[in-house]
């Protein structure tokens, strides 16, 4: 991950941590259509996150999960050391298939 | 490897915030700025509450996403993709998010060089569009009244007809905005001489008295005529700028007036009264 979004993610955390909560699981992820221009980099991801969510940090309840279809898309930064780095991430309005 | 570094680091990326529906009351997640990431939210049916036989229209809206080859970091830092980049010159063009009436949302590269050139035709059109009217011109002595031979007679333009005017245009994710700058006004005295004046004139007052003020545009007539036709130039200069840090000059637009000025000698005016 790279700026900005490691900035956004790091505050992010803290935020959740603030609150007593802590994630857990992970999204299975469906990524499709990715295109490169140059040392930038675009993706699509038909992610299902209902394997993942909040989770209360002390009880370890889960409080929320993630819904599956959920359509992100993630742009790609090739940096100094040739590494491609997640830059910024958004989700689409509209749900997505993951076998379309 | 491409994808297996994306999918590594997407992964990375995403599992550390899901948010979702809480268990409990099943109502969308908190709207802190970072659960959107893999934020799932209730979303209201997109089914019209009045369907229409007539196919509606859709629109779409673009918005710049992300652009390529590094120029989004500054320095150590970043800029924030988020802000307003319209502006800004990216070096061979960009992702935009189209959303769309309809619902639709999909991501699409536009290349610099298409976006110039569309921006640059829509710069024209622009252009074209500002209403760029016939320079109001006033003198002092007033117009209908008589030009004085061996005073200065001044021509100066309404207030307000010296300022600049700006059309934009956009269609799609493409933008343009023309803008046109009065650089001159010219003129014609109708006795052999013109002026060229790199303003619109001073205006007159008539509460001050003569001696008191002073013109930037004005002509001392030499001979009595029945009427001189004099014709007042305003010439326009025209700079576009537009998508992609796009943006030149358009041709100059010139407008014209003409209208008659009796000069006479003062002492004749003496002479009559």
């Amino acid at each position: 991950m790279t700026q900005p979004l490691l900035d956004t993610m790091l505050k992010g955390i803290e935020a959740l941590r603030a609150r007593g909560r802590v994630t857990y699981g992970y999204p299975i992820l469906h990524t499709f259509d990715v295109q490169i221009r140059g040392t930038s980099a675009v993706l699509h991801d038909c992610q299902d996150g209902s394997k993942g969510g909040q989770a209360d940090y002390r009880t370890g309840k889960h409080l929320t999960h993630g819904m599956p279809g959920t359509h992100m898309i993630a742009a790609f930064a090739k940096e100094a050391d040739g590494g491609w780095r997640v830059a910024k991430v958004d989700q689409l309005d509209t749900p997505c298939s993951p076998d379309t | 490897m491409l994808a297996g570094y994306m999918t590594h680091l997407l992964l990375a990326g995403i599992a550390v915030v899901p948010a979702g529906n809480d268990h409990g009351d099943g109502v969308g997640v908190s709207r802190n700025y970072f659960d959107y990431l893999i934020s799932a939210r209730d979303k209201p049916s997109r089914t019209p509450a009045v369907q229409s036989k007539a196919k509606p229209k859709v629109t779409c809206s673009y918005q710049r996403w992300w652009y390529a080859n590094g120029l989004q970091k500054v320095g150590q830092g970043s800029a924030d993709p988020d802000r307003t980049l319209s502006s800004e010159p990216v070096k061979d063009g960009a992702w935009y998010l189209l959303k769309c009436s309809n619902g639709s949302q999909k991501l699409v590269w536009l290349d610099n060089q298409h976006t110039k050139a569309a921006a640059e035709q829509l710069a024209q059109q622009a252009y074209k569009r500002i209403p760029i009217t016939l320079p109001r011109v006033l003198t002092a002595p007033p117009r209908g009244r008589d030009a004085l031979v061996g005073l200065p007679h001044w021509f100066y333009l309404a207030k307000g007809q010296w300022a600049p005017k700006a059309k934009r245009l956009s269609t799609g994710a493409v933008w343009a905005e023309a803008t046109a700058r009065p650089q001159r006004m010219t003129v014609d005295t109708g006795e052999g001489h013109s002026l060229i004046c790199n303003g619109p004139g001073t205006a007159y007052d008539p509460a001050r008295s003569a001696g008191q003020q002073s013109s930037t545009c004005s002509y001392q007539y030499q001979q009595p005529a029945q009427a001189r036709q004099v014709t007042v130039s305003v010439t326009w200069g025209g700079t576009w700028h537009g998508s992609g840090g796009a943006g030149g000059t358009l041709p100059p637009i010139t407008r014209s007036v003409t209208f008659p000025v009796r000069v006479v000698e003062a002492q004749a005016l003496v002479t009559e009264g």
